[in-house]
Order: structure tokens, then C-alpha cells, then sequence
């Protein structure tokens, strides 16, 4: 069965287009797209916080190489052991950097890295520790991989899983599974004069 | 005397000159590199530096030994030609220099002896040249802020020791500009900031305001330039602070390392350079140039109780003049110049002052076919003693596509020429012993003697492949050497050690490197140095401050433009390990918290730059350390992890 499996993914593979999927010129156009994320992973970070369910936006556009993708994430982290730690909103800052390449039955497969900055709001903490403490930020690098496909026109379903390694002292991962939408129009000529 | 006088009128008589020539020794970094590499300080342009090794340990100012022979702090820094002091007690601050990496077009770095400019580069010169204004009016302003990771983030709330809080910035500049046709003036006001608030530091800070870990430094400048008179001209002001300014956020002071105890002491510090310079044409084969400036720089207490005061008024009068003459096939120069440096202190029981008078000349001629040879001299006189100081350099260009280049350095180095605080306490200046902090200084001569070689060979494989492959060897007597046996007080973490200065140190050591550029596409650089010290022998105390410095050090560098506005750049740095024998003690008494082994580093940075409006902005990220190696460069100094730099310039070229 596995062997059967790992055919129809050579054959899908070798169907693959592998130019890139299409011909493009840096900011000549945007893809806007917003979705639902949850977090799926465990690790010691969870034990004191549920981190489950988000939302995303972003904006993205091809670039010199492959494209750019500049967004945000939100969710509210409860905590598991109140007042000891305190709710938070979690707001993450992203510049992804990645290729998209096209398969078969209009889907695109798109790799890709990421960077950013994530910011902690704590929540009236209890235990106050240091007004330093409030609001904590911190660089988090990551990478990811996006499926999409073209449902008609220019709108697209995209479903992709994204990992975060956030770098507080201890770091901690977070490991997404995101689903939405977007929808892709021309660049403005002043915005592609900007950009340029 | 008779016979150096003797030397020199030789050289007059028979000789020629240049000025800049053009040593394969001299590294030059252009604007291009530092802007593609993401660098936001001056201080960060250490990173970019081949031959020397730097160091800091609370990551703003940084102490740099020009090769890899010898340790020494005396580099001097040129802006536009003028010297300017970045002097506070032993350490310089290479961020007080009032012009942002922004506005460099070049910087030219000395790391073998020669004369440039007017000095002599027996401790290395970093020259700094800035972009003329290409507009009639223009303004840039622009804003830095960099992250290093290992905040505690959420985990404030669930552990008890919350440390690193440390933010690279932010940095704030704005700058205006004029231009006609023969004159020129940039205004600008600059204000950094960064936190020494890494755990290693604090750690011995107890008691310290928080506010006074956080270095806060204003530096406003301003420059007129102007031609006429028959030649060009340059004016520049420049001043630095820590003080509270009332259009900024409340400031911190600024963190001064002081060996002698092994902590840093926040002060204030202030510096003010007015310099001016310029050249006259006398014919059109014949040139004077002229230099003079009046800086001072203070070091004084804060309202901080843990402070000392150090009450440190340095005051430089310089004064130089210089002709140059050049002929079909001899270039020659005479100048001199004289420089008081004064001291004024409640220590001292009254002003001491310094005066070093130099005499100088520079020949060189291209007589032989493929031969160029020049000569450069220099005595300097302080207080009846005299130093000379002198190159005899040469390129032989064996075929077309290879050439040989040879220098050899005999100098001396009179402990006044140094501007630090073995030598004002010689002076009189009693800080020290007022403190009760022990020193005793042995045998300690007012003369230290170096010869230096360096041979390079420098071939041109291919158009775009450039190899260059060398060594150089040294020779020291008479060096004196500052030795601690630091013991750690675990209550405070601090470290006590009495002062040993011992004189009479002397020793050889050799290096080796070899650099390889190449550039494949027009878009696309890469380079690559190694230096390996052969060898090093000689008194205890030399071999043992050799060792603070890495025995070998390969770097690799990739500058890639795919298009005109945008670039993508990185580094690989791999040093050795370095052995801090003065703090072996330590490494036991502390359980290990503090080192006197800083292991092998291996950092790869990159950072990527935009250009958007028509050049307008310009955005830089840069990622260093991007592998997370927790490293420190010394001993005591703070650890630097991944950390994330921003930039964004708003560069209006012609706002009218």
C-alpha cells in the first residue's frame, strides 16, 4: 500500500511544472489573503498556556527572487494556572521569503522562510513582576510550506503549516496549521513606482 | 640627534614623495559594503576589518589591535584628514564620532607602519572619508533599532531570575545639507542608545541605576567646506554627550571599563573636536597642506552612587603644516607638526602638559621601471627625548599580472605618545592611589623599539580574480605589560587585582594571510581572508598578551545585487580560541560563570537592503549570528547571541 502511495506521489511530482509558476516582475501585483490559524503542537510552553486558535492576514507580492509576504498573527493565549500567569495577546510580525511553484489541477506548492518579530501584551498580571515585563518582544525565525489552489478568477483556497521558533531565553516552538483565502489583483502603477 | 637630523636632511635632499599611495596592506571598505552589510554603528564596522582583532565587552565600545603581532590601542582615527580624539582613559569610543555609517564614502584602514596623512601608522589609522553632497539641498534622516534574543518573554512569569533585556538602539540621525559650487555644509544631530544589560555585566553592577546601564550618546556635528583661496578647505565641528537632553527621552551615561578593578563605573563622558584643514596649490606640481584642531575630551561623574570620578580633562591643541612637490618621476613631502596634549585634573597638583613636536618627510619615486620605492620618516620629539620612526617600501612588478610589495618599519614609540593612564599616572596623575587601587610599575622604559616586515605578493589570476598572499614578522623590545591576577568576590561579582606594570618586555612573532577576490558576475563578490600567526616567542608577558588575540581568523563574504535597489549580503567569521591569562583564576574561583578561555567562534550573518521611491528609502534587516552560537569576546565581557538589526533612511537628495 505504502509502495502504491509513494508512486501516485513520483507520478504527481514528475507532472510537476518545474519552472516557476510564471513569469513574473517584481511588485506587479498583490495577493491579499486571511486566515484561520491553530496551533498544534506541545511543548513545555503549553503547560502554562493554550495558545489554540488565531487569525491571519497578509499581504504579498512577487519579488526579485520567488515572492515576499508581509503579515501578521493574532491570537490570545489563555493561561492554564491563573492568576500565577497572566492571559496575553500574542501579535506576530512576519516577512516571509519563499518560490511558488505550480502543479497540476491548478494547485501551487510554495515553500518558504520566514522572519519576525513576536510581541507578548500580558493581561493585568497578578503577580506584577517588572513593569519591563508588560509587554515582551522577541525575534522568531521560522519556515513553512503553503498549498494553494485556484478556485476561479483570481481567488484562491490556501491551507499551509507554518513553524515558528520563538528566541526567548528559553526559546519555544510553535507549529501552526493555517486555512483561508485570498484573492490576487494588479499592482497600482504608483505602487509598483514605490516599490521599485 | 646629529645623525637622525643627518637622516632626515637625506632624505630631504634626495628624495621624492607620495601621499596615499596605493599599499595592497591598506584595506579599503567602500560605502557600498558597509550599506549592503547592514552595519548601523561606526563600531560595527570592526566586523568589517580584515587584519584587525576587536573586542568589547559591552558591545558598544570596542578596543582593536591593528595586527596580529602585537596588542596595542593606539590607532588613530582620521575624519576628512583631521585627527580626531576618541580618547577616554585606556579605551576609545568609536561611536562619539559624530557622523553616521550613512554618510561614509570610504574608509581606508592602515595595519602595517606608514606615513598618511601626516601620521604614523605604528598603531594602525582608520581614515574616514565622507560623501560630498551631490544636491543644493538635501536631508536624511534615518532610524536604527536592533533586538538580541533571550528576553524571558512569558517565562518572567513562571521562573524567579528574569535577565537580558538588551535592545541595540534605538539610533536616531537626521542631517541637512547645502551645496554650491564651491561650498558645502552638513548639519547633524545623531542620538544612540543600547543596553549593557546582559547578565555578565549586571551581575557586578549591583546597586547601579538601572537607567545608568542603558549608554546614551548625542553627537551633533558640522561641517563647512569650501574652494577658494587656491585650494580646498574643511571645517568641522563635532561634539559628543550623555547628558539628559530636554527634546530626548531621559538618558543613561555612559559605561567606562576600568582594568584596574575589573568592573565598569558609569560616568559621563563629553568630547568637542573643532578641526580645520585644507590644501593651497602653490604651482600645479606643488601643494602646502595645513591642519590644526582643538579637542577635549572629559570624563566625570553621574549623580550615580556606585560611580567614581574620575575627573579626566584631556585638552589637544594640534597644529601641522606639510608641503608636497611632485616631479616627473619623485613625489617628495616635508611637514611638521606640534601637539600639546594637556591634562587638568584635581589629581594632579597642577595642568600637566604634554607637548610632541614631529618632523616628518615622504619620498617616493617610479625611477626603475617596475620598481617603486618610498621612503617614509618621522622623528618625533617629547620633553628632549626623540623617537624616529621609519618605512622603506617597495612594488616590483615581476610580470605584468603579478607584483611583489615589501615594507620594513624600524619605529620607536615614546610612552608619552600614549594617551593612556600608565602614562598620565607617571604625570602625576594620582587617581589611582587616592582610590586605593594598588599598582606597582617595574622597570618601565620611556622608549619601546619595533622593527616590522611585510611581504605581499599580489596576483592578478584572472580580470575578476585577484589573490594576494604575505607574511609579516616583528620584532618588540622594551613594550611594558599590564598584568592582574584577577581573584572574584562571589559576593558582588567583581574582581580585585593589584596593577603590575612590568617594563622591558620584549619578543618576535610572525603571520601569514592570504585574501582571494572574486568577482564572477558584475552582481555578485565574494572574498575571502585567513590570517594565521606562525609564531610568536619572547618574554612571558608578551607571548602571554599575544594569546588574547586569535592565532588564526578566516572570514568569507558574499555581496550579491541581483538589481540596482535591492541587495543581499553575508559573512562567515571563523577565530580561534584566546586565552585571557590574567583572569585564570577566575575560571575556578567563579565555577566557571566567568572564563579565561574564549573558545573558537563560528558566525555567519546576512542581511538584505531595499531601495524604494526612486532611492528615497532605503531598508536594511540584518540577522548576525544567525547560527546562535553564545559567544563572548572577553573574559568579563557581555555574551552575544542572534540578534536582529532594522534600519530605515528617509534619504531626500533635493527637498527643494
Amino acid at each position: 500500500m505504502y509502495k502504491n502511495i509513494f508512486s501516485y506521489i513520483l507520478i504527481y511530482f514528475f507532472c510537476l511544472n518545474l519552472n516557476f509558476a510564471q513569469e513574473k516582475f517584481p511588485f506587479e501585483n498583490i495577493k491579499i489573503g486571511a486566515g484561520y490559524l491553530y496551533n498544534f503542537n506541545k511543548n513545555e510552553f503549553h503547560k502554562y498556556w493554550h495558545s489554540v486558535e488565531g487569525l491571519s492576514g497578509y499581504l504579498q507580492t512577487p519579488f526579485y527572487l520567488g515572492y515576499i509576504r508581509l503579515g501578521l498573527n493574532y491570537s490570545y493565549c489563555v493561561s492554564i494556572d491563573k492568576p500565577a500567569q497572566p492571559d496575553f495577546n500574542y501579535l506576530v510580525a512576519f516577512l516571509d521569503w519563499g518560490e511558488e511553484f505550480e502543479l497540476p489541477l491548478n494547485f501551487k506548492i510554495s515553500p518558504y522562510g520566514k522572519f519576525g518579530m513576536a510581541q507578548m501584551d500580558f493581561i493585568s498580571p497578578e503577580m506584577f513582576v517588572h513593569e519591563g515585563f508588560l509587554i515582551e518582544r522577541e525575534l522568531l525565525l521560522g519556515f513553512g510550506v503553503e498549498l494553494s489552489h485556484k478556485l476561479f478568477d483570481e481567488w484562491y483556497i490556501f491551507s499551509k503549516i507554518d513553524y515558528q521558533k520563538v528566541y526567548f531565553y528559553p526559546s519555544f516552538e510553535l507549529t501552526y496549521f493555517q486555512i483561508g483565502i485570498s484573492h490576487k489583483f494588479e499592482s497600482p502603477n504608483w505602487l509598483m513606482e514605490f516599490m521599485k | 640627534m646629529k645623525k637622525y637630523l643627518g637622516v632626515l636632511f637625506f632624505i630631504m635632499v634626495f628624495n621624492y614623495y607620495s601621499q596615499n599611495n596605493n599599499n595592497i596592506n591598506n584595506q579599503i571598505i567602500y560605502a557600498n559594503e558597509i550599506s549592503n552589510s547592514g552595519i548601523k554603528r561606526l563600531s560595527d564596522i570592526f566586523s568589517l576589518i580584515n587584519r584587525w582583532d576587536s573586542y568589547t565587552l559591552d558591545g558598544f565600545r570596542y578596543y582593536s589591535n591593528p595586527n596580529n603581532l602585537i596588542k596595542s590601542q593606539d590607532w588613530i582615527v582620521l575624519l576628512n584628514g583631521q585627527k580626531y580624539s576618541l580618547d577616554f582613559l585606556n579605551l576609545k569610543q568609536l561611536n562619539a564620532l559624530p557622523i553616521t555609517v550613512g554618510q561614509i564614502d570610504s574608509i581606508v584602514i592602515i595595519s602595517t607602519p606608514q606615513l598618511y596623512e601626516g601620521e604614523y601608522a605604528d598603531g594602525g589609522i582608520m581614515a574616514i572619508y565622507t560623501k560630498i553632497p551631490t544636491t543644493e539641498f538635501s536631508a536624511n534622516l534615518r532610524y536604527a533599532t536592533g533586538n538580541e534574543i533571550g528576553d524571558p518573554g512569558p517565562w518572567a512569569y513562571t521562573q524567579s531570575e528574569h535577565v537580558n533585556v538588551e535592545e541595540l538602539g534605538p539610533d536616531h540621525s537626521a542631517s541637512f545639507s547645502y551645496k554650491s559650487e564651491n561650498f558645502y555644509s552638513i548639519l547633524n544631530l545623531i542620538s544612540q542608545t543600547h543596553s549593557a544589560t546582559d547578565r555578565q555585566i549586571t551581575q557586578r553592577q549591583k546597586g547601579v541605576k538601572w537607567k545608568n546601564l542603558g549608554i546614551c550618546l548625542l553627537t551633533p556635528s558640522l561641517t563647512i567646506y569650501f574652494n577658494g583661496l587656491g585650494g580646498k578647505h574643511n571645517l568641522f565641528v563635532g561634539y559628543s554627550t550623555c547628558e539628559d537632553q530636554f527634546f530626548l527621552p531621559p538618558a543613561g551615561s555612559d559605561l567606562i571599563f576600568f582594568e584596574p578593578v575589573g568592573r565598569e563605573f558609569p560616568v559621563m563622558t563629553s568630547s568637542f573636536h573643532l578641526g580645520l584643514n585644507g590644501n593651497i596649490n602653490v604651482s600645479d606640481k606643488s601643494q602646502i597642506k595645513y591642519k590644526a584642531k582643538y579637542s577635549k575630551n572629559k570624563i566625570y561623574e553621574t549623580d550615580d552612587l556606585m560611580t567614581t570620578d574620575f575627573d579626566w580633562n584631556n585638552t589637544k591643541l594640534f597644529a601641522n603644516l606639510e608641503y608636497l612637490k611632485s616631479y616627473d618621476f619623485i613625489n617628495f613631502n616635508i611637514g611638521g607638526s606640534f601637539e600639546q596634549n594637556s591634562l587638568n585634573s584635581k589629581y594632579l597638583k597642577k595642568k600637566e602638559n604634554i607637548n610632541i613636536c614631529k618632523l616628518y618627510c615622504s619620498v617616493n619615486t617610479n625611477l626603475l621601471k617596475d620598481f617603486f620605492i618610498n621612503i617614509d620618516f618621522m622623528s618625533t620629539i617629547i620633553d628632549k627625548h626623540l623617537a624616529i620612526k621609519s618605512t622603506f617600501s617597495s612594488v616590483y612588478t615581476i610580470v605584468r599580472n603579478i607584483s611583489l610589495h615589501y615594507s620594513l618599519s624600524y619605529f620607536e614609540k615614546l610612552l608619552s605618545e600614549e594617551n593612556n593612564i600608565w602614562n598620565w599616572t607617571i604625570q602625576g596623575y594620582d587617581y589611582l592611589k587616592s582610590n586605593s587601587f594598588f599598582y606597582l610599575i617595574y622597570n618601565l622604559s620611556y622608549k619601546q623599539n619595533q622593527i616590522l616586515t611585510d611581504v605581499d605578493l599580489n596576483i592578478h589570476l584572472l580580470e575578476n580574480l585577484k589573490v594576494n598572499i604575505g607574511f609579516n614578522l616583528g620584532w618588540f623590545s622594551n613594550f611594558y605589560y599590564e598584568s592582574y591576577l584577577y581573584k572574584f568576590n562571589d559576593s558582588s561579582f567583581t574582581f580585585n587585582s593589584p596593577a603590575r606594570i612590568f617594563g622591558g618586555v620584549g619578543g618576535n612573532s610572525g603571520a601569514t594571510k592570504i585574501e582571494i577576490i572574486h568577482k564572477p558576475f558584475s552582481n555578485l563578490e565574494h572574498k575571502i581572508f585567513f590570517q594565521y600567526r606562525l609564531f610568536c616567542k619572547g618574554d612571558n608577558s608578551f607571548i602571554r598578551e599575544l594569546k588574547t588575540l586569535p592565532e588564526y581568523k578566516l572570514i568569507y563574504r558574499i555581496n550579491y545585487e541581483p538589481v540596482e535597489n535591492f541587495s543581499l549580503w553575508t559573512m562567515i567569521t571563523y577565530t580561534a580560541a584566546t586565552y585571557w591569562l590574567n583572569f585564570k583564576n577566575v575560571t575556578f574561583e567563579s565555577n566557571g560563570i566567568y572564563k579565561h578561555r574564549m573558545e573558537n567562534i563560528f558566525l555567519w550573518d546576512i542581511a538584505a537592503q531595499k531601495y524604494f521611491w526612486e532611492r528615497k528609502i532605503r531598508v536594511s534587516l540584518s540577522l548576525l549570528n544567525l547560527l546562535n552560537q553564545k559567544y563572548t569576546l572577553h573574559p568579563l565581557g557581555a555574551y552575544h547571541d542572534l540578534s536582529l538589526h532594522f534600519q530605515v533612511e528617509l534619504l531626500l537628495n533635493s527637498i527643494l
